[in-house]
């Protein structure tokens, strides 16, 4: 006799989304996004958990303050969110992520007259203003990039970008808004020194 | 020397391609062991920073997703109740249009006012005066009624010049002037 196992109905759409997207990829992350723009929120809590940690650090790198890339990290999700209707498929999700990110940390710059300005160039705040232990612990473990956190901004942000998150030319420069020769050129400035510095400490 | 700089640059320039160097600069790369060392520590230096990257991530907060979720989740209400604020202020602004059309309406349909009525007429009896206060044409009427004596006199007035004038001119003018 044959028994046929009891059918179960198909889940929910927005369950059956946000079951499937775990490892990170582009493709899956642009299912995920489909689904919240479908009004899905379970897809919504899986993209904050992908990139919230890139996010935080990208911003950390920027703000050199725990509790402001903090404080940056959820307004740029919750900017993300609001405006994610908007999200043409221009650039890959990360990218149009990390733009936002960027443009959440220029604005908390300029509203707050006791930091100066986030640049356009390179008049950052001197680096290590108020360093949180884990930084420095992590300076320890992982001293090119300790060195690296002396290198001008933008060169330490398009080192960051390309080596630390991983993204592209392209997509590193649509992030910082600039021509990929010039990011290039920030990448090989900021390679440059840190061979360098690290002649100088022999490290090579 | 000066080749030597030029192929670094573009060596350094093509490391972000992740692709191996033109054959010009293979070739460059095969006859020159200063550029050959250069590239490998380029290569070198951009594999190394990708590797020690995970290393200086940091973490952040654990409840710093559950905030991240929680404040959409406000966000979504929010926009919410001000949809309803705005449909509400909606609402009210076009119930107020309405009405300014409706009275328009009503003021450009009311009837045109008859004229007055006049008023009625008050008699008034004093000692040696009776008389009748009159209201609207009556009192047009008395006044003009009022003017004639002073027309009278008047005309005889200027009868009583005219006279003078034909006197005198006979008295003084030559004839055939008068």
């Amino acid at each position: 006799m044959i028994v046929e196992a009891p059918t179960t109905p198909d889940p929910a759409p927005c369950d059956r989304r946000a079951a499937a997207c775990v490892d990170g990829s582009e493709d899956q992350i642009e299912q995920l996004v489909l689904a919240c723009q479908g009004g899905c929120g379970e897809s919504f809590a899986q993209i904050v958990g992908l990139y919230q940690e890139r996010i935080f650090n990208y911003l950390l790198r920027l703000t050199r303050s725990p509790h402001e890339a903090e404080d940056l990290t959820q307004e740029t999700f919750l900017k993300a969110y609001r405006g994610l209707q908007r999200y043409a498929r221009r650039y890959s999700f990360t990218t149009w992520l990390f733009t936002i990110a960027k443009r959440t940390a220029i604005n908390h710059f300029r509203s707050n007259r006791h930091y100066e300005a986030l640049p356009e160039n390179d008049d950052f705040p001197s680096s290590g203003a108020n360093p949180s232990d884990e930084l420095a612990s992590k300076d320890d473990q992982a001293s090119l990039w300790a060195l690296a956190g002396k290198l001008p901004p933008k060169q330490r942000e398009a080192l960051w970008l390309r080596y630390g998150e991983g993204l592209s030319v392209a997509e590193a420069a649509a992030v910082m808004r600039t021509r990929q020769i010039y990011l290039r050129v920030l990448l090989h400035r900021g390679r440059k020194q840190l061979a360098a510095w690290l002649n100088a400490k022999g490290k090579r | 020397m000066i080749l030597c700089w030029f192929y670094r640059k573009v060596i350094s320039l093509g490391l972000e391609e992740d692709k191996f160097p033109s054959d010009r600069v293979r070739q460059h790369l095969g006859s020159c062991a200063p550029c050959r060392q250069f590239h490998e520590a380029e290569t070198a230096l951009a594999r190394r920073l990708r590797q020690e990257a995970p290393a200086f991530r940091v973490r952040p907060s654990p409840f710093l997703a559950g905030k991240i979720v929680a404040g959409t989740r406000r966000a979504e209400l929010g926009y919410e109740s001000g949809r309803r604020f705005r449909l509400l202020s909606w609402g009210g602004a076009a119930a107020l249009a309405a009405l300014g059309v409706l009275s328009g309406v009503v003021m450009w349909q009311r009837p045109i006012p008859l004229a007055p009525t006049p008023a009625p007429t008050v008699r008034v009896s004093l000692p040696g005066l009776d008389f009748a206060i009159p209201g609207g044409e009556q009192l047009l009427r008395m006044s003009e009624a009022l003017d004639r004596p002073l027309d009278g006199e008047m005309q005889l007035v200027m009868s009583d010049a005219r006279m003078a004038v034909q006197a005198l001119a006979q008295s003084f003018l030559p004839k055939g002037l008068e």
